[in-house]
């Protein structure tokens, strides 16, 4: 059995955890915080990551990437009031996603984050002594579909087979759990660095089952602490053209997170800005923790409209909520501790360590995955609401938030023109009714073959895992073969686009693009698999004939054998034989279905090309 | 009327003699794939406890150093576990899924609504209307708002009175299967009556919440 290793990717810091002797522990080497702080920074000679990182947000400040997570699957026009406060550079001509710019390369968000993946990965093998190739990433819970996707990308790019993404609230509320196992109804308050996430969970038996979830990915300390830069900037009285040097800000920025951090266990504390650069400036103030809370105070309070939606969406009321989890480093705030007790009317908890319980919480679903735990158990659900668009620009729901993954829906589209090819789809995920007001996710061209209007009949059926990821396929109904899907991702990065900055990695040799081919003709396999096994079950597997159904059984059962093998051709190969023996299936599934086609069905119709 | 039989039907299970994982047909409806009777009042805790047990036995985490074949069959299976609880745990929905599956689809223009709900119904979405318009605060925001909250409790009223019917119903439903007969078409024809009236409140009260949270 092979390690998988659990890890936090963070706004501000990250870490990873593996279990020992049947427990979680951080992953922290000798002489060094288990902490990493998600700081890149880009030197003429070298890399560095984390806390020597960190200091170089100083010295090498232009160069110095932080808080890219924010960035995650994202697009650049999305970003600009965050990008105000950020003293190194974005490359504006690329809208789709976020790509930053040091010592003249520009780097995409997820390959940034592969680097802080890459630190965390190689601790851990330090730590266990041997490589590692597994890992479980934890995510915001309110984390859309493209930012989901992008921390997969970035785990792929850090050569790290991400088996699964997982909640933040959740995977610390297995962390709590580890040794109750019957808690009740818990809400989990997680505010780190630059998201919040609140979940309700009933955790009963062992199985820890989320009622609701509700956040804002773009809510965390870091707002707080650009509120409190901007303050202090008013303060110290720099001039206007001065005030928008990012570098100027950039030390502000930094100030004010030291400033905030002191007044978690201080009344006051002295904020020191020197900069000896183009513009010199010197200042220092007495800061005091009143001061500081009236700043954050409208931030903090941005978090309790989602808790009491959650609660909503829960069917519950406060009081039955038997435990208040605190987790994520802002949760440190003396103000955000008050608050939450106040909301939930009972005192909030934080025995184990807010910065840690997320990566805790990842090891122990690691274990999980590799068999190694069974008698714990996470039901996890989709956060947000998932629908396509439909007439006039308004959204028609087809998955509702909240509801448990893994789900699926089926759809059945049809064509308005005659001889019609194609049918668009655009998947969008979010509450409101109008698309506009909702994140595009993807969009999807049907292929259909010519026939009169209305008489295609196209399923589509939308699958989200257990990672909360969204996948599509699509099948004609009237030949019973799988329709094309092609897709185009809204935001984030293509699979060209990860392909290209696998290739550019100086990491990774020619064993890794083999090991790659190797795990894409797999993931094809498994695909083709899926749709003949759901294929038989669909048209009824007593109604094909023993013979062939033996044949395409056979079929199956050898690309499962080649399947984990170490040669993407033979597997490629025995793709193309299943294909080969399913297509007169395929055929004469065709009447069948059309008669059920004709029979009194109702249609959602979609837009057309 | 009635199209589903349960005579001489084989019962179904997810699980084979060995365990292992079958594909589930979409014929199979939620009762039969949960091994529950198709009643109208069921005992929560005893689904609740079912949906445990199936999701230790089909959830992906279980599978994932399984060969893919089982990994495929997991996937399935658990995403129509997860369809299967959440139709059954609510009342309302496990209604409306049982009595579709006994006479068929209810269309949202099943049953219109009544004559005498008519008014009450334009009166709501007056309000409704006037207080999403009037942005200004002060004393005529106060009286439409007045008038808004009013038609909640008009229709909140109006809904647990059809709760009320619905368990009436449900009750002689489940008596008619407990004494192992067909539904009573009357309690049929009722229920479906009854659940087509219930859109248009959730309609009502959905758009007036919808008024008080965006003022």
């Amino acid at each position: 059995m092979s390690d998988i290793i659990g890890i936090d990717l963070g706004t501000t810091n990250s870490l990873v955890a593996v279990m020992k002797d049947g427990s979680p522990v951080v992953v922290s080497p000798e002489a060094e915080r288990s902490i990493v702080p998600s700081v890149v920074s880009f030197r003429s000679d070298r890399v560095l990551v984390g806390d020597k990182a960190r200091s170089d947000r100083t010295d090498n400040i232009r160069n110095t990437i932080y808080s890219i997570k924010r960035f995650m699957g994202r697009g650049y026009n999305d970003i600009e009031a965050e990008r105000r406060h950020l003293p190194y550079e974005f490359d504006s001509s690329q809208t789709e996603a976020v790509f930053v710019k040091a010592r003249g390369r520009t780097y995409g968000a997820p390959e940034i984050s592969a680097i802080i993946l890459r630190e965390l990965k190689s601790r851990a093998e330090k730590s266990i002594g041997h490589r590692v190739q597994r890992a479980v990433i934890t995510v915001p819970a309110y984390f859309n579909d493209a930012q989901r996707q992008a921390t997969k990308d970035a785990g792929r790019l850090a050569g790290l087979d991400v088996l699964r993404i997982v909640n933040e609230p959740t995977a610390a509320s297995l962390a709590y759990g580890l040794h109750e196992r019957n808690r009740g109804i818990i809400a989990v308050y997680d505010l780190g660095g630059g998201t919040f996430d609140i979940s309700i969970l009933k955790v009963k038996d062992g199985v820890f089952e989320v009622l609701a979830t509700g956040g804002d990915t773009r809510l965390g300390g870091d707002d707080i602490d650009r509120a409190l830069a901007d303050y202090l900037i008013e303060k110290s009285g720099v001039e206007n053209g001065v005030k928008e040097n990012p570098e100027i800000v950039g030390l502000f920025v930094l100030a004010a997170e030291n400033a905030k951090q002191d007044l978690t266990d201080n009344e006051k504390t002295e904020v020191v800005v020197e900069c000896s650069g183009e513009s010199p400036l010197s200042f220092s103030q007495t800061l005091t923790r009143e001061e500081m809370e009236k700043i954050a105070l409208p931030i903090a309070e941005r978090t309790i409209g989602p808790c009491r939606r959650a609660l909503k969406d829960a069917g519950l009321a406060t009081s039955e909520v038997d435990e208040v989890v605190l987790v994520g480093g802002s949760t440190r705030m003396p103000l955000i501790g008050r608050m939450v007790t106040e909301f939930f009317g009972k005192e909030a908890k934080s025995e184990l360590n807010p910065d840690e319980v997320v990566a805790l919480g990842a090891a122990v679903q690691a274990d999980i995955l590799s068999g190694g735990r069974t008698d714990m158990l996470l039901l996890d659900v989709t956060p947000l609401s998932l629908g396509i668009e439909t007439m006039g620009g308004a959204m028609s729901w087809i998955i509702p938030r909240n509801t448990t993954i893994p789900t699926s829906q089926r759809e059945v589209f049809t064509t308005f023109k005659d001889n019609q090819t194609g049918v668009d789809i655009h998947v969008l995920q979010g509450e409101r009714e109008l698309i506009k007001d909702n994140r595009s996710l993807a969009k999807f061209v049907l292929g259909i073959d010519p026939a009169p209007a209305g008489m295609a009949r196209i399923e589509v059926s939308f699958l989200i895992d257990a990672n909360g990821i969204l996948s599509v396929t699509a099948r004609d109904l009237r030949s019973g073969k799988a329709a094309s899907v092609e897709v185009q991702p809204s935001y984030g990065l293509t699979d060209e686009q990860v392909e290209k900055m696998l290739l550019e990695s100086f990491e990774h040799a020619e064993a890794d693009i083999h090991a790659r081919q190797v795990l894409e003709a797999r993931t094809e396999a498994e695909s083709v698999m899926a749709a003949t096994m759901r294929a038989l079950r669909d048209y009824g597997e007593d109604k094909v004939g023993d013979e062939e159904r033996n044949v395409i059984k056979q079929a199956l059962s050898e690309l499962e054998k080649v399947m984990d093998g170490d040669d993407h051709q033979v597997i490629r190969d025995k793709i193309d034989a299943l294909n080969e023996v399913t297509h007169p299936l395929a055929e004469r599934m065709m009447d069948n279905v059309l008669k059920e086609a004709l029979a009194n069905k109702r249609l959602t119709e979609a837009m057309s090309d | 009327m009635n199209r589903t039989s349960t005579k001489n039907k084989k019962l179904f299970s997810v699980f084979d003699e060995d365990g292992e994982i079958q594909p589930v047909p979409a014929s199979v409806d939620h009762f039969a794939f949960l091994e529950l009777p198709k009643k109208m009042n069921i005992n929560e805790a005893v689904l609740e406890s079912t949906f445990f047990e199936y999701s230790r036995k089909l959830h992906p985490d279980f599978f994932m150093n399984a060969p893919a074949s089982k990994r495929i069959l997991s996937l399935d299976a658990s995403a129509r576990l997860n369809a299967a609880y959440k139709t059954l745990k609510d009342p309302i929905q496990r209604a409306v899924y049982l009595v579709e599956l006994e006479s068929g689809k209810l269309e949202e223009n099943d049953s219109s609504p009544p004559v005498e709900l008519l008014e009450d119904i334009f009166m709501a979405q007056e309000a409704a209307a006037d207080y999403k318009c009037c942005e200004n605060g002060g004393e005529e925001a106060e009286g439409l708002r007045a008038n808004l909250m009013a038609a909640k409790e008009c229709f909140e009223a109006q809904r647990s009175g059809q709760r009320a019917a619905l368990d009436k119903l449900g009750g002689r439903w489940d008596e008619a299967v407990d004494a192992g007969e067909e539904p009573p078409s009357e309690v049929i024809d009722k229920l479906r009556s009854v659940l087509g009236l219930r859109n248009y409140i959730e309609n009502i009260l959905r758009n007036v919440d919808r008024a008080l949270e965006e003022a």
